[in-house]
């Protein structure tokens, strides 16, 4: 693992800025469209990847500018509807408040986008959702809550003009689903991001790796539960088999019973949910970040968040073949694609030095080359002209 | 006590780290959902320990391998092969476990169907998987997947196995089929039989169920060896005869082959009693005393052999004449490949009609073979270094006499080697197989 200094996080929720500020973007006079994404409460994920980095992005561009407000805020936002060229809708339920602020948006001749970042818009494909994600069947309130998320979000999407989906799985479900095409925006890094990541790739380049070898598996929420099984048991071989291996799990999840042990020697380390900068500072801690994934419907709608994260502060990506994995990262130069069955020898190579180091520079140089908000800005423009 | 306190405080820490992800991603409502839900659990848990247990609860806790496979149907477009078993751990790659695999690693490379790995009582192991591939030398079909549901009854284990109707199932034992009844989406399904498994249980209820199993009209049986299949005909299940086919097992060159030494004259031989004494079948306690009855008899002259005992579980013993065993224990392939070619004589017991592995094993590395009749199973044609004996005490003394003249005469042994009729190709032993599932499917 690698020891990284402690760099200042000055503001680990640039988002939340009050709503005078984000309202300057609509009063003040500029030629630039103004472009509104509304969501429900901020948060660090969809919330980050979809609508405040998309605002970054459109900052580096002459053409666009955007903001976003929140499901409580959409009565003030009304007032502006003059002022908006676009409206962007990010996975936002269905409310009757939010139905009559498109009714508004909508007699004002503003177009509206649905941007949805999963497969969470049509109840066919909801069982391989709470399936995938560890939903708990027998509990009879899950059915509701998951029914009722799934058809508030698709009543949403069935009330906009078009869409933003993050690759081609999951656009062709859109079109399945809403007998529309779809634009397709992928997820990318922000400026914080970037900038804190160069910190530690360069304190990283002037450091070796120490002992233990850390494995690192950033699950985010327990939905992961069940992904992390493709590769535990073989984890749990490389465990047993090297003593200095160890692995760190970043976010909620349900530890196999195989691992637990593992847990009691401090060899397991189980760490709680951080904020997205500290986050980029432990995956630059772990010696390699694995990305397993159940391969089905549900987990092909997903974006490759977890390869480019990694890639800039130089940790090498082993990852499922899942669509987006297996679209970019090239086995064996920028990462590692693996099946079930390979992540054992994979690793070991890692471990082993076994692999060509060029790798870290390859992928870092490919991530910040495509999932830059500045590399987006052509893309999303093109985007817009095109509505 | 402290580690109890640890425990609850390490509980504490879990479920307080939990409650906080869940406040901070999806508010306070849904924090407060889940709290009175986890109550409502308890509470139901509670009062269920003082209820009496449903039947329907207590059979499933009954027959843990019954238990059904919890799945969702998805719609999928071309053909998976689902091979269920047990267990893919490494002591568990032998013989039957083994010829099931090899069987679904031919049929999904020769059509070029997907497979599906399903385990049911350990965790999926891919590993010994592919270490399994390389022992056999068979190519890695194009896509593998692995599912268990080992950890079923654990409250966190909410996965359901996604199948459509494009899954074919190849199921590797009575249970594994009762379970595959409930699971497939198609009429048919396969059920590869290696054994008279009746046997393995005393009249009961697992004796039932499973012949219930083995009179199934809608299940397309492949019988391992003619041995077995005509046994089932005997026992009166025309549906194995009607809607079956069977194989005879084979035994590759690269892992059974004779050694340098096989035959010639060494002032050493060696013996391999195949101690398995918590198999009832290889019937352990008979044959020891066959052993110990053709050592004080000086069938067996200790001058000129050792005795080797390989296998799990077996006791430290002595026979009545102060002779001791060596006990290898449990050997993994490579160790047993070798070992097995350094045998001179094997000494094997099965107590059904199937030949059983050991002895094709030991002829076709050259060594000699004692084994015991069984019904149907009155000579074995595979090779004449077989020898098949009935099993009382005078007859035994009678094949142990003939295997030592056999095992020591080098030239004969030799020629009966060459004139072996044990198939060495699984491709060749499984060609007709694969073309009858393909026209099952």
């Amino acid at each position: 693992m690698y020891k990284l200094e402690n760099h200042k996080i000055n503001n680990a929720e640039p988002w939340s800025i009050p709503i005078e500020k984000r309202m300057v973007v609509l009063t003040k006079n500029s030629s630039r469209g103004k472009i509104v994404y509304i969501y429900e409460k901020a948060d660090t994920s969809t919330f980050r990847y979809r609508v405040y980095n998309m605002c970054q992005s459109l900052s580096y561009g002459a053409k666009y500018i955007g903001t976003y407000f929140f499901e409580e805020e959409l009565a003030i936002v009304e007032e502006y509807l003059d002022k908006i060229a676009l409206v962007v809708i990010v996975r936002t339920r269905w409310s009757l408040k939010l139905d009559n602020f498109i009714s508004r948006v909508r007699k004002e001749n503003i177009r509206i986008l649905f941007d949805v970042d999963d497969i969470v818009i049509d109840l066919e494909s909801l069982p391989l959702l709470m399936s995938t994600s560890n939903v708990n069947f027998n509990i009879p309130q899950n059915y509701d809550y998951w029914f009722s998320y799934v058809g508030r979000l698709w009543l949403t999407g069935n009330l906009c003009d078009g869409f933003i989906s993050t690759n081609k799985i999951l656009a062709e479900n859109i079109s399945r689903v809403y007998n529309k095409s779809s634009f397709i925006i992928n997820n990318f890094l922000n400026d914080e991001q970037i900038e804190l990541s160069e910190k530690i790739f360069r304190e990283k380049i002037k450091s070796k790796s120490e002992n233990p070898f850390v494995i690192g598996y950033f699950s985010g929420s327990p939905s992961h539960t069940n992904d992390f099984k493709k590769a535990a048991p073989e984890i749990e071989e490389l465990m047993k088999k090297y003593k200095n291996i160890n692995l760190e799990i970043v976010g909620f999840m349900d530890i196999p019973v195989y691992l637990s042990r593992f847990l009691s020697e401090g060899r397991v380390i189980h760490s709680n949910f951080v904020d997205f900068l500290t986050l980029q500072k432990k995956i630059g801690e772990v010696d390699v970040n694995i990305v397993p994934l159940i391969n089905n419907n549900f987990t092909n709608c997903k974006s490759e968040l977890k390869f480019f994260e990694p890639a800039i502060v130089g940790t090498i990506t082993c990852a499922t073949p899942t669509y987006v994995y297996k679209n970019n990262i090239q086995n064996g130069r920028t990462g590692f694609l693996c099946e079930e069955g390979e992540w054992h020898s994979t690793i070991e190579k890692i471990y082993k030095n076994d692999f060509n180091k060029e790798m870290i520079l390859h992928a870092r140089e490919y991530c910040l080359e495509n999932y830059s908000p500045k590399a987006q800005t052509k893309k999303i423009e093109d985007i817009l002209d095109s509505l | 006590m402290k580690e109890k306190l640890i425990g609850i405080a390490k509980e504490i820490k879990r479920l307080t780290k939990k409650a906080f992800f869940i406040l901070r991603t999806q508010g306070l409502r849904a924090l407060m959902t889940r709290i009175k839900n986890e109550i409502d659990a308890c509470r139901s848990r509670k009062e269920q320990e003082e209820a009496p247990v449903s039947v329907k609860e207590l059979l499933y806790n009954h027959f843990p391998n019954l238990q059904p496979i919890r799945y969702l149907k998805v719609e999928r477009e071309n053909l998976r092969l689902n091979i269920i078993t047990d267990s893919l751990n490494k002591d568990s790659l032998f013989g039957g476990v083994a010829t099931s695999l090899v069987l679904a690693t031919l049929f999904s490379n020769k059509y070029k169907i997907p497979l599906r790995i399903i385990t049911r009582t350990a965790k999926s192991n891919p590993t010994s998987y592919n270490e399994f591939l390389k022992l056999f030398k068979l190519e890695k079909p194009q896509e593998v997947e692995f599912f268990s549901d080992f950890d079923r009854n654990n409250n966190n284990n909410h996965y359901n196995l996604e199948i459509s109707d494009k899954d074919i199932f190849l199921a590797t034992s009575w249970w594994t089929s009762a379970v595959v009844k409930r699971l497939n989406l198609r009429k048919k399904f396969f059920y590869l039989l290696q054994e008279v498994e009746e046997f393995f249980y005393p009249n009961s209820d697992e004796q039932f169920l499973c012949r219930n199993i083995l009179n199934d009209k809608n299940i397309n049986f492949i019988v391992n060896s003619r041995l077995l299949f005509d046994y089932y005909g005997i026992m009166g299940y025309g549906n194995i005869l009607r809607q079956g086919k069977f194989f005879e097992p084979a035994f590759p060159e690269y892992i059974y082959s004779d050694a340098e030494k096989s035959f010639k004259n060494k002032s050493e031989h060696k013996l391999f009693f195949y101690s398995r004494p918590n198999n009832p079948r290889n019937l352990f306690y008979s044959g020891l005393k066959i052993l110990d009855e053709a050592l004080l008899r000086n069938i067996i002259d200790t001058k000129d052999w050792k005795i080797y005992f390989a296998g799990l579980d077996i006791p430290l013993i002595k026979f009545t004449n102060g002779v001791k065993p060596v006990v290898l224990g449990h050997m993994d392939w490579s160790a047993y490949s070798e070992f097995i070619k350094n045998i001179d004589l094997g000494f094997c017991l099965m107590y059904t009609p199937h030949p059983s592995y050991p002895p094709l094993d030991i002829a076709s590395s050259g060594g000699v073979v004692l084994t015991n009749k069984y019904a149907n199973k009155v000579h074995l044609d595979y090779s004449e270094n077989i020898i098949c004996e009935d099993l009382n005490m005078e007859s035994m003394m009678r094949g142990f006499a003939k295997v030592v003249e056999l095992a020591k005469n080098g030239e004969k042994r030799r020629e009966n080697y060459l004139k072996n009729k044990i198939e060495r190709s699984w491709e060749k032993s499984f060609q007709e197989i694969l073309s009858y599932m393909k026209d099952n499917v």
